[in-house]
């Protein structure tokens, strides 16, 4: 098989013809994962012989009769997904050597299907970031620039040909402005529709299990194999008949996408331009383009903060040393827990816990966290009014370039970068970020939002964009 | 210590954390700076709405709450030290 960016059905199908073995494709995604990690720090751990017998069982299952539709697939899994295979480390030093006793739902999912676990990607502090900058294992680098954060390993890992697909999380942004830094695609699908059983959330209203890849059409792939309800995930969706206007198939001329072109003004210089190209280039495509508004960006991301921090103080409180990690010797209980939670929790992780703590005191979870509570509701009616004029809404994904490596960054601008992408979290909405540009030699994406269950048509629509409209190139290879 | 030294202090003792002098008033400042931010979201006008308090549509679906076949198996295979029905964990506390 002689092809660079090969497509994940292509993959497939050539295992299946017998014309590559999962093996061999295995094999071949290890060494550059192990050739690139030393630059890129894309990987905490990288599979070995794990990998390979894994690999080995696919051929074994094919030369069955057996049909996987991910054969071969090279996977890279966040570190935040529970693995018992591997190290699970959650990007916390307190869980160096910790192996998880089963599995993450997304995870079994993906090796059902035939895909291949390849390793475990970098990740900020307990999934505390956007940038994935703040791990304990350094910085994961952006392969367009290696003085640059990357926003998503995974990201980065697909991007610079590590492996084809990479199993994310999403809460406030990580994967989609990952995609958009490292310029492939990213989905974040419609809340529910996949289980987060075994995935460490930090914000359990929030967090989303998604996919970055190098074409969009592969992102639906992964998502029909592991999307539907789980009895071990109480927030999966039993899964309705989903909409007809999202089920048929739609011409670009059938859709309508709307564009509150009063926040593109939050862009950075050049990265507006991006916007406004790609709305003429898909109108010429034949997609109707319509003006409309969206006030509450700026407060909906003020309310993301406050509600994902109060969660996080929540959700963090079982770092004890008890159940998960330890710090050994200490003179009593006390001492215990402060030792063992000063170990698990790092710098962004005790600043959002004492925040959230903070929010969730009285007096102030009626001024703050009720508050935001109400701003959320205000933002999902907003979202739910601008959906009923159009099919899609066009967004940025990221305001700015990706910030220097080398930079300490403020921590308030850190969450402002979270500004197109953690609005659209508290919808639940389905959301998908694709190439649309570059600017000063680096990829910018764009963020597309559909409505509620209608992944499959987001999908469609994006992988239509693909085909007709000449978008910069997916990933570096 | 003024207010929002106090509330610190006490978020500090609730979440059972290790905090130095320097990192408790690096603390204090990121803290302040934190609501000053927050500050438009208090001017948004809420009256009669109500919160979120979930973010999916779907109603909760419970499991039966039924042992299934197999399942005390799993749960022997993921320890090593499962006896009479109970984990064995090592002692923490003397």
């Amino acid at each position: 098989m002689e092809l660079k960016k090969p497509a994940v059905r292509q993959v497939a199908e050539a295992v299946h013809r017998g014309e590559v073995t999962a093996r061999q494709l295995i094999e071949e995604a290890l060494e550059r994962c192990n050739t690139l990690n030393s630059s890129l720090n894309t990987f905490v751990v990288i599979a070995g012989n794990e990998a390979l017998k894994q690999a080995d069982a696919v051929d074994a299952k094919v030369k069955n009769g057996q049909k996987l539709p991910l054969a071969g697939v090279s996977v890279a899994v966040k570190d935040d997904f529970c693995y018992s295979v591997l190290p699970t480390g959650f990007g916390s030093h307190a869980f160096k050597s910790f192996y998880s006793p089963y599995s993450a739902a997304a995870v079994e999912g993906l090796i059902a299907a035939g895909a291949v676990v390849v390793g475990k990607t970098n990740l900020d502090d307990l999934s505390l970031g956007s940038a994935a900058a703040s791990s304990p294992a350094g910085p994961a680098v952006n392969p367009w620039a290696e003085d640059r954060v990357s926003g998503s390993a995974g990201a980065a890992a697909v991007a610079a040909g590590q492996c084809l697909l990479a199993l994310e999380s999403d809460s406030g942004g990580s994967l989609r402005q990952g995609a958009s830094h490292c310029g492939v695609f990213g989905l974040r699908p419609t809340t529910g529709r996949i289980s987060r059983h075994g995935l460490n959330t930090f914000a359990s209203s929030f967090a989303q299990v998604g996919f970055t890849a190098l074409h969009a059409e592969d992102l639906m792939e992964a998502f029909t194999a592991i999307a539907g309800f789980d009895a071990r995930d109480a927030s999966t969706a039993v899964c309705k008949e989903v909409p007809v206007d999202q089920k048929k198939e739609m011409e670009p001329t059938d859709v309508i996408i709307g564009c509150p072109a009063a926040i593109y003004n939050h862009l950075a210089p050049g990265y507006r331009a991006v916007v406004d190209r790609a709305r003429e280039e898909y109108a010429a495509v034949g997609f109707k383009i319509i003006d409309l508004e969206l006030d509450l960006f700026p407060e909906a991301l003020l309310a993301y903060y406050i509600i994902a921090s109060a969660e996080a103080s929540s959700n963090h409180a079982r770092f004890d040393g008890i159940r998960f990690g330890t710090a050994g010797d200490a003179a009593n209980l006390e001492e215990f827990y402060c030792k063992s939670r000063s170990m698990a929790l790092g710098r962004e992780a005790r600043r959002r816990s004492i925040f959230g703590t903070f929010l969730l005191s009285k007096g102030n979870y009626e001024l703050y966290y009720r508050q935001a509570l109400q701003v959320w509701s205000l933002v999902r009616q907003e979202f739910k009014e601008a959906l009923a004029k159009c099919h899609l809404l066009l967004l940025p994904a990221v305001k700015s370039m990706p910030d220097p490596i080398a930079e300490t960054v403020d921590f308030i601008r850190s969450y402002e970068e979270d500004f197109f992408c953690a609005p659209v979290s508290l919808t639940g909405l389905p959301s998908l970020c694709l190439p649309a540009g570059l600017v000063d030699g680096l990829p910018v994406g764009l963020q597309l939002v559909g409505r509620s269950f209608g992944d499959e048509m987001l999908t469609r629509m994006a992988g239509r964009l693909a085909q007709e409209i000449k978008l910069p190139p997916s990933g570096v290879l | 210590m003024d207010s929002a030294e106090l509330a610190l202090a006490r978020a500090i003792k609730a979440i059972k954390l290790e905090i130095d002098e320097q990192e408790r008033e690096q603390l204090l400042g990121e803290l302040n700076s934190f609501l000053h931010w927050l500050e438009p979201l208090l001017m948004v006008d809420t009256a009669e709405v109500k919160p979120v308090l979930v973010n999916h549509g779907a109603v909760n679906v419970m499991r039966d709450d039924r042992a299934q076949p197999g399942e005390l198996t799993a749960l022997r295979k993921a320890t090593t030290n499962f006896d009479e029905g109970f984990y064995q964990v090592p002692t923490i506390l003397e």
